[in-house]
C-alpha cells in the first residue's frame, strides 16, 4: 500500500489494460447482478437480503462474483478519477490529490471487505 | 472581403489584439488561396507577421488558425471560407509575433521519440529492403509535414506540451515503432509507457480533424497503444 502517489511514476499500459478488464467484467456482471435482484423478494434489512441470496441456488458464485465486481469497480475508478486528476488539477497540487483519491478508495476497499464479512461471513 | 487578424508585438504590446482589414476583392481570383490574401494584406500593412515557404502544402511553416479550425494557409481556399476570416496564432503555444508562434515544446517532443531508424549496421553496398507489406506499415505515418497543425488543437497537448507528447510526434513515434527495420521496438514502446505521455491521448480526434495532409494521429496513438499491450 502506497501513501505517497507520484504522477511520474503512473502506469500507462498497465492501468489501460486494467482499465479494460475491469470494463468488460463489469458488463457481464451488469446483468447477472439485476436477475439476481429481480429474483429475490422485498426485504426490509440488510441481514435479511444475505440470508435471502443465501438461499438462492447459485448463491456462492453470486457472492464470489460481486466481491471480484467491487474489486474491479475500485481498480476501474481509480484509473478514471487518476486520469481526470492528472489532466485538471494544477500540476503542484496533482500528487497531492492522487494521494489523497488512493487512500479513500484504499478505505472504500476495507469497509467493503468488512461489510462482506459481516454479511456472509457466518455462511 | 473582411479579414480579423490577432496582431501582438511583444516590443510594444502587452497582450494580443484583433485588427480588421479590408481586400478588394478584385484583387482576388476563384483560386486564390488564402496565403495569397496575406501576401497582399502585407502591401497594405508590411508589419504583419507570418510564415510561409513552399507555398503548396510540403514545407508545414504556415499553420494557422483561420476561422477557429487549424489550417495550412497555402492550401485553404478563399472560396470556402465566407467573407469575414478570422486568423489566430496556432494555440497553446508561445506567441512570437503575430500569427508566429514558438515552437520550441513541440520539436523538443518531437525529438524525444527518437524520429530516425535505428538499425543493425549497414552493409552500404546493398539497399535495406523490406517487403511491399512492411513498406504498407509505414503508409499514413511518415507523410507528416510537422506543421503542427495537429499538436496545437489538441487539449490534452494545451494542457502539458512539456509532458504529453501529442499527435505530431506519436505519429512519428509510431512509424518507426512499425518499421521492419527498427531494431529498438520494444525499447520504443517502454519510453513511450506513461500515464503522461502516450496514455493521455484521450482521443478526441481534434488532431485528425486538423491534419491538412489528411493523416490519423489518432489512430495511429491508438495503434501504438495496441501494439504496447501486446509486445510489452
Ligand atoms: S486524439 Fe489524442 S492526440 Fe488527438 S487531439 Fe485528441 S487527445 Fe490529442
Ligand atoms: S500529423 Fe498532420 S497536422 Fe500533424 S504535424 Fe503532421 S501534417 Fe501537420
Ligand atoms: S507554405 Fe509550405 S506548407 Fe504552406
Amino acid at each position: 500500500m502506497k501513501f505517497n502517489i507520484k504522477s511520474s511514476a503512473l502506469s500507462g499500459r498497465k492501468a489501460h489494460i486494467w482499465q479494460r478488464i475491469s470494463a468488460i467484467y463489469l458488463l457481464f456482471y451488469a446483468p447477472f447482478l439485476a436477475i439476481v435482484i429481480t429474483q429475490l423478494p422485498d426485504s426490509v434489512s440488510l441481514k435479511l437480503l444475505a440470508y435471502q441470496l443465501n438461499t438462492l441456488p447459485f448463491s456462492t458464485l453470486f457472492e464470489v462474483a460481486s466481491l471480484v465486481a467491487v474489486l474491479l469497480v475500485l481498480v476501474h475508478a481509480w484509473v478514471g478519477v487518476r486520469d481526470i486528476i492528472i489532466d485538471y488539477v494544477p500540476r503542484k497540487k496533482v500528487n497531492l490529490w492522487l494521494t489523497l483519491y488512493h487512500s479513500v478508495l484504499i478505505l472504500l476497499l476495507l469497509n467493503s471487505i468488512m461489510i462482506a464479512f459481516n454479511l456472509f461471513g457466518y455462511a | 472581403m473582411k479579414f480579423i487578424i490577432s496582431r501582438y508585438n511583444p516590443e510594444s504590446d502587452q497582450t494580443p489584439f484583433d485588427q480588421t482589414f479590408e481586400l478588394d476583392d478584385a484583387l482576388l481570383s476563384a483560386d486564390s488561396m488564402l496565403l495569397d490574401a496575406l501576401h497582399l494584406l502585407r502591401e497594405q500593412d508590411p508589419s504583419i507577421a507570418y510564415r510561409s515557404s513552399c507555398q503548396e502544402g510540403v514545407c508545414g511553416s504556415d499553420g494557422m488558425n483561420v476561422n477557429g479550425k487549424n489550417r495550412l494557409s497555402c492550401v485553404t481556399s478563399l472560396s470556402e471560407l465566407g467573407q469575414t476570416i478570422t486568423l489566430r496564432p496556432l494555440p497553446g503555444l508561445p506567441i512570437i509575433k503575430d500569427l508566429i508562434i514558438d515552437m520550441t515544446l513541440f520539436y523538443k517532443q518531437y525529438k524525444a521519440v527518437k524520429p530516425y531508424l535505428e538499425s543493425i549496421p549497414l552493409d552500404l553496398e546493398h539497399e535495406h529492403l523490406q517487403t511491399p507489406a512492411e513498406r504498407a506499415k509505414l503508409d499514413g505515418a511518415y507523410e507528416c509535414i510537422m506543421c503542427g497543425c495537429c499538436s496545437t488543437s489538441c487539449p490534452s497537448f494545451w494542457w502539458n506540451p512539456d509532458q504529453f507528447a501529442g499527435p505530431a510526434a506519436l505519429l512519428a513515434a509510431k512509424r518507426f515503432v512499425v518499421d521492419s527495420r527498427d531494431i529498438k521496438h520494444i525499447d520504443r514502446l517502454k519510453e513511450l509507457d506513461s500515464a503522461t505521455t502516450t496514455f493521455r491521448c484521450r482521443h478526441i480526434q481534434n488532431c485528425t480533424d486538423a491534419c491538412p495532409k489528411g493523416l490519423n494521429p489518432s489512430r495511429a496513438i491508438q495503434e501504438l497503444k495496441s501494439i504496447m499491450v501486446k509486445d510489452l
